[in-house]
């Protein structure tokens, strides 16, 4: 309990940071509701007086009555605006501060190591910033001036109570607990309730995710019987729990009503044994009704709200949390790299129970086309992953031109490689910026040139816009072209060196044969000298002219050679070339008759 | 409507409840009124206790009665929203696959679940209100009238003011509360973009630009609210301001009439009371409008679901061994506009196999979904066995098949539920031995039977989901596999390991692929191009004649 107390704590605590530039209009905002607050409560009095001026025919003071009904207007005019300035300070300052908490949050992720991103939900990370900063702005901020109206208001109402008769105020003020016990016992009711609700409700809506998303699968095997008989007992459960949420959150009104009648049965007879004693005027009995009919409404907010907050600090600090992720650093020099890449007796695991990378060695001279193959979770993506610096090794070093990577700044690491992965990333903009999102300046000549290296441009040609046409991840585009599109990209920046991941994985195997002869251009360019370069395939054709094959397995390197030495060595390379060229024996004797 | 059913008392009862209460609560401004006229004037104490114990029990009374209203209502509305929800799962698992498809998988999971939630919530709302909302109003104002006529203008003056002023704040704001919507959408789509492009960003070290980006995003979501903020603000004020200005009125015409003795200060102290128990009920107003409205779209495409004719079943519930398994014959199909398929006729004989080769887009998918009957044929015939495929029930004629598609599904669960959805009473033997022949043992070995399979199948890698996949079709006997690109995601000796591991299992199989190496094999192969067939023949006689399959075979494998 005392633990939970400091994260709370924490969570305002590292929630006033962001609060503070905007404390001016914090200030404001709850000077303003004093001020709304106790006008409002003025005005049950200003009532009062004025009932007090009209006592029977011909006894009506209408000077006096004209002043009340001023005072009235006045009253009405200081609520009007104080209340909207209110709104609009604590509005204001607190739309601003999520604001700053989104882009600390969003920032923190961006600049957060992979490994991080790795290991997120992108659903999860995308619902902080977005619904759950929401929540800071509804819930805390509004709930805080909320609560302090609240408090302003019940405190004000017992002073006013008190000033027109201190005994029916005590009264009142006796029945306080009451009203506090009852909106306690709902709202933890209603909470209870309603998280209940909202873990039932999310495994049925998984379910029915499940299935409407699987609708192939589950038609043909005829499983919707099933389905709907599981759907069913969720489905009871949720309006077992859901009864429940609904009817304790509905008891709020009806209690509330019935708290204020009791108080107001109570203010009434004592108000009128008392006016008959003389002791309270007419006037104070109207103005004793009013706020006995306002007493319990503030309460019943105050209870709500807090419950709300607490909601609330929760969203807060998930958000919160995002915005404490470590960045990476990105010291170091300027790598201006030949493109000689040592691997040193390298060593990586995500997992330390599970040692993936050991003990690799592999000397890349300056020019090598280096092809990486092996089954899948051999650890060809890892190297990449390594070589990128998106990871770090655990043991060993990665050398670029004899130096160690690590004094090397990552950007310009990162920046020495072009990189294409089997996982094409497109973001929303149109074609023409998305191809020169690595090097903005390119002229629509060179955007053109990239585009028809990656065999993209007829088909960009015929978008509606061409290459002015929006395109967004998702939408009217194929993740064959969405995988050119990110080789036209690396086409334009022309790096000093190349990583292709799988790279050619969901284009055809006519446009494979197309784009691979840009990248061998690339690789090697007629008038200059080699480029070092990375090719992972699966698809062994793409890669028969590397000048080095890396025969990766569990980790470790089993063969190194080029196609010629491999075959000839009849290892697990060799295997695995005839598996895929000899699907049985007709392609067996193919291959051998060429 | 009709899922009201066995709930008509209650769903009458609920409301009368509201009623009673309503009715408990205009009575009490009336009698504080004769207290104050009777009791103090004529100083009658016991008058005074009389009439306020009654003001106490009728509160109580009213609270029970109320309580019991919201009981009722509650239960009648999750009643009807859990019925609600099953038939419309229900009906939604009886649809066609291609009306689910056309419909969208998103949108109909917000109908089964979102929009018979907000049908659910408006039930039980109009139970509580339907009576007590008009009644208290309509109630409020009879009485101003029994006390005072004129004065009771100010109190239909007010109401209508009170009426106009939430309407129109309320219009003013919700192309507002639109535009931070579109907003709040704008930062998700911005955060899972630059989540899904982590790697790229780094790459080309834009993490700048990026933060640019959405810093942008950010201000214009800040912006909208406040700017939002600044009319919606006003509401509460403004019904204040109305409700008091209304109060001023009363006190100054009440007073002129008290003055002439028309009126008695009591009665002006009720009027008052009614004016603000009537403003309460005005205020909520907006949320019951808005609720309303928002249910009937609900409603409507709730309705368009449940209305939605299911189509013809066929009579034939067995599916007999026969020589011919499958036929197709002219068979033309287009999901939109043109022809996706065009003239497609085969025939695959017991125990034989089918290859379908082609490019992205050829219409391979399509043959596979025509056969299963999630699409039906524009032109031409489908039979299975010797009869029509339409003559089957539909049910029947899919137990007859073996289907394993190109994005293999698997469900959140077990390995063992997931393999089990293919047979129920399937053993752990056949399990284990259709994981064999998936090429999938070490899996098996692994995960074991009660192995956890998370949503989706995010712990496996897309091999291993396929090759669950394929292992569930193997799970029972088939006369017909339909393998739709199901060795896409495997390397090339796991997907020859299980080519030769399925010819000993009985029954025709349809291999569809991109790759040469899974259809080679075959002993027919059809090659697709455009939703036509353009060559068929084994791949020795492809080869020769067929030059996109040439093609092919050229581009596949070495020079």
């Amino acid at each position: 309990m005392a633990k939970q107390e400091k994260t709370k704590k924490s969570t305002v605590a590292r929630l006033m940071k962001y609060l503070k530039p905007h404390m001016g209009l914090i200030v404001c905002a709850f000077m303003f509701a004093v001020i709304t607050a106790v006008a409002m409560l003025f005005t049950p009095v200003i009532i009062g007086d004025a009932v007090d001026c009209i006592v029977a025919k011909d006894n009506v003071n209408f000077t006096k009555l004209g002043m009340y009904a001023g005072i009235l207007g006045g009253l009405i005019g200081a609520v009007l605006l104080f209340q909207w300035l209110m709104n609009l300070c604590a509005q204001k300052a607190a739309h601003l501060a999520v604001r700053d908490i989104r882009r600390a949050g969003f920032n923190a992720v961006t600049d957060a190591p992979l490994k991080y991103v790795d290991g997120v939900s992108p659903g999860d990370v995308t619902a902080r910033i977005s619904v759950d900063a929401d929540q800071i702005a509804d819930g805390i901020v509004q709930g805080a001036t909320q609560i302090f109206t609240g408090v302003v208001t019940i405190i004000g109402t017992l002073v006013f109570m008190i000033m027109i008769n201190p005994w029916i105020a005590l009264a009142v003020a006796a029945l306080t607990p009451l009203s506090l016990i009852v909106s306690y016992f709902v709202a933890r009711g209603t909470h209870k309730y309603f998280t209940e609700q909202t873990s039932v409700r999310g495994k049925l809506y998984s379910t029915c995710e499940e299935t409407v998303r699987n609708r192939n699968i589950i038609a043909a095997y005829g499983y919707s019987e099933r389905a709907e008989r599981d759907f069913g007992t969720t489905n009871q459960n949720l309006k077992k729990c859901g009864f429940k949420a609904t009817f304790y959150s509905s008891l709020v009104n009806p209690s509330t009503r019935l708290i204020n009648s009791l108080v107001y049965a109570v203010v009434a007879v004592m108000g009128t044994v008392f006016a008959i004693d003389g002791l309270v005027s007419v006037g104070g009995i109207t103005q004793l009704l009013l706020y006995a009919n306002q007493f319990a409404r503030p309460l019943n907010e105050v209870t709500g709200v807090i419950t709300e907050f607490q909601t609330s600090l929760a969203a807060a600090k998930r958000i919160l949390d995002l915005t404490e992720v470590e960045p990476q650093d990105d010291s170091g020099e300027t790598l201006e790299s030949n493109g000689n890449i040592t691997i040193k007796n390298l060593d990586f695991s995500y997992d330390p129970e599970k040692p993936l990378i050991q003990g690799m060695n592999v000397d890349v001279p300056q020019g090598t086309s280096v092809a990486i193959v092996g089954r899948t979770g051999c650890g060809k993506t890892t190297l990449i992953n390594l070589l990128m610096r998106f990871y770090d090794p655990d043991g060993g070093q990665i050398l670029f031109d004899g130096e160690d990577a690590r004094t090397f700044s990552r950007s310009s690491v990162r920046k020495s490689f072009g990189m294409v992965l089997q996982d094409s990333w497109i973001f929303k903009g149109t074609v023409r910026d998305n191809i020169a999102y690595g090097k903005p300046d390119a002229t629509i000549e060179q955007i053109k040139a990239a585009a028809k290296a990656a065999d993209i441009d007829g088909f960009i040609e015929r978008m509606p816009n061409g290459y002015d046409t929006v395109i967004n991840d998702g939408d009217g585009i194929s993740q064959g072209q969405k995988q050119l599109i990110n080789i036209a990209r690396i086409m334009l920046v022309d790096p000093p060196m190349l990583i292709l991941d799988e790279a050619t994985s969901n284009i055809d195997t006519r446009t494979e044969k197309r784009v691979q002869a840009a990248f061998d251009k690339l690789l090697a360019p007629t008038d200059g000298k080699k480029r070092t370069g990375f090719v992972v395939a699966h698809r062994l054709s793409t890669i028969v002219g590397a000048d080095m094959i890396l025969v990766m397995d569990k980790g470790k390197i089993i063969e190194r050679g080029t196609h010629k030495e491999l075959l000839k060595k009849d290892g697990a390379y060799a295997s695995l070339y005839r598996a895929q060229f000899a699907g049985n024996t007709i392609a067996i004797n193919d291959t051998i008759g060429a | 409507m009709r899922f009201l059913k066995g709930h008509i008392p209650a769903t009458i009862a609920a409301p009368l409840c509201k009623l009673i209460e309503a009715i408990f609560e205009l009575a009490v401004p009336m009698i504080i009124k004769s207290v104050i006229d009777t009791g103090i004037t004529n100083g009658d104490k016991s008058y005074v206790i009389k009439y306020c114990v009654i003001i106490g029990i009728l509160a109580v009374a009213g609270f029970l009665i109320s309580v019991t209203g919201q009981f009722l209502a509650a239960r009648v509305a999750h009643a009807y929203g859990t019925k609600l929800r099953d038939a419309t799962f229900k009906h939604v698992n009886a649809m066609p696959v291609s009306a689910c498809d056309r419909i969208g998988g998103a949108s109909l999971v917000t109908r089964v679940m979102g929009d018979t939630v907000a049908c659910q919530s408006a039930l039980n709302l109009f139970l509580r209100l339907v009576l007590r909302m008009p009644f208290v109003v309509i109630g409020a104002f009879v009485m101003s009238m029994i006390i005072d006529p004129i004065l009771s203008l100010m109190f239909l003056a007010m109401t209508i003011v009170l009426g106009a002023t939430i309407t129109l704040v309320l219009r003013l704001t919700m192309p507002r509360v639109k535009r931070v919507q579109k907003n709040l959408d704008e930062l998700s789509r911005s955060t899972s973009q630059s989540i899904a492009g982590s790697r790229v960003i780094r790459a080309f070290s834009k993490q700048a630009d990026t933060k640019r980006d959405f810093d942008g995003v950010a201000e214009a979501a800040a912006s909208t609210n406040i700017s939002a903020v600044r009319i919606s603000a006003l509401l509460t004020p403004l019904t204040f301001a109305v409700v008091n200005l209304a109060i001023i009125a009363v006190l100054w015409f009440g007073g002129v009439k008290v003055n002439i003795g028309n009126l008695t200060q009591g009665e002006t102290i009720a009027l008052i009371n009614y004016l603000q128990q009537a403003f309460f009920v005005i205020v909520n107003i907006s949320t019951v409008f808005s609720t309303f409205t928002r249910c009937s779209a609900c409603a409507a495409r709730v309705n368009e679901i449940l209305d939605y004719p299911l189509p013809e079943n066929g009579s034939i519930t067995e599916v007999h061994d026969a020589q011919i398994v499958l036929k197709f014959d002219g068979v033309s199909f287009a999901y939109e506009g043109d022809y996706d398929v065009r003239g497609i006729s085969f025939t695959l004989e017991k125990d034989k196999t089918l290859g379908i080769i082609g490019g992205t887009g050829s219409g391979k998918s399509t043959i596979i979904a025509l056969t299963e009957k999630f699409y039906d044929p524009a032109v031409g015939a489908i039979e299975l066995c010797g009869n029509p495929l339409s003559a089957y029930d539909i049910a029947a004629a899919r137990r007859a098949i073996g289907y394993v598609p190109q994005r293999a599904a698997v469900l959140m669960g077990t390995l063992d539920s997931n393999l089990r959805i293919a047979d129920e009473s399937v053993t752990l033997e056949r399990e284990e031995n259709a994981m064999r022949l998936a090429q999938a043992s070490e899996l098996w070995e692994t995960l074991g039977p009660d192995g956890v399979i998370e949503n989706d199948g995010r712990n496996l890698s897309g091999g291993q989901r396929q090759r669950v996949g394929i292992a569930r079709s193997l799970c029972r006997d088939n006369l017909l596999y339909l393998f739709d690109d199901v060795t896409s995601a495997l390397d090339y000796k796991t997907e020859r390991d299980f080519i030769n591991a399925m010819k000993s299992v009985p029954g025709a199989k349809i291999y569809v692929s991109q790759r040469i190496s899974a259809v080679s094999g075959c002993d027919n192969i059809l090659v697709l191009d455009g939703g036509r067939i353009v060559g068929a023949g084994n791949h020795q006689t492809l080869k020769a004649t067929c030059p996109l399959y040439a093609e092919f075979c050229a581009s596949q494998s070495e020079n």
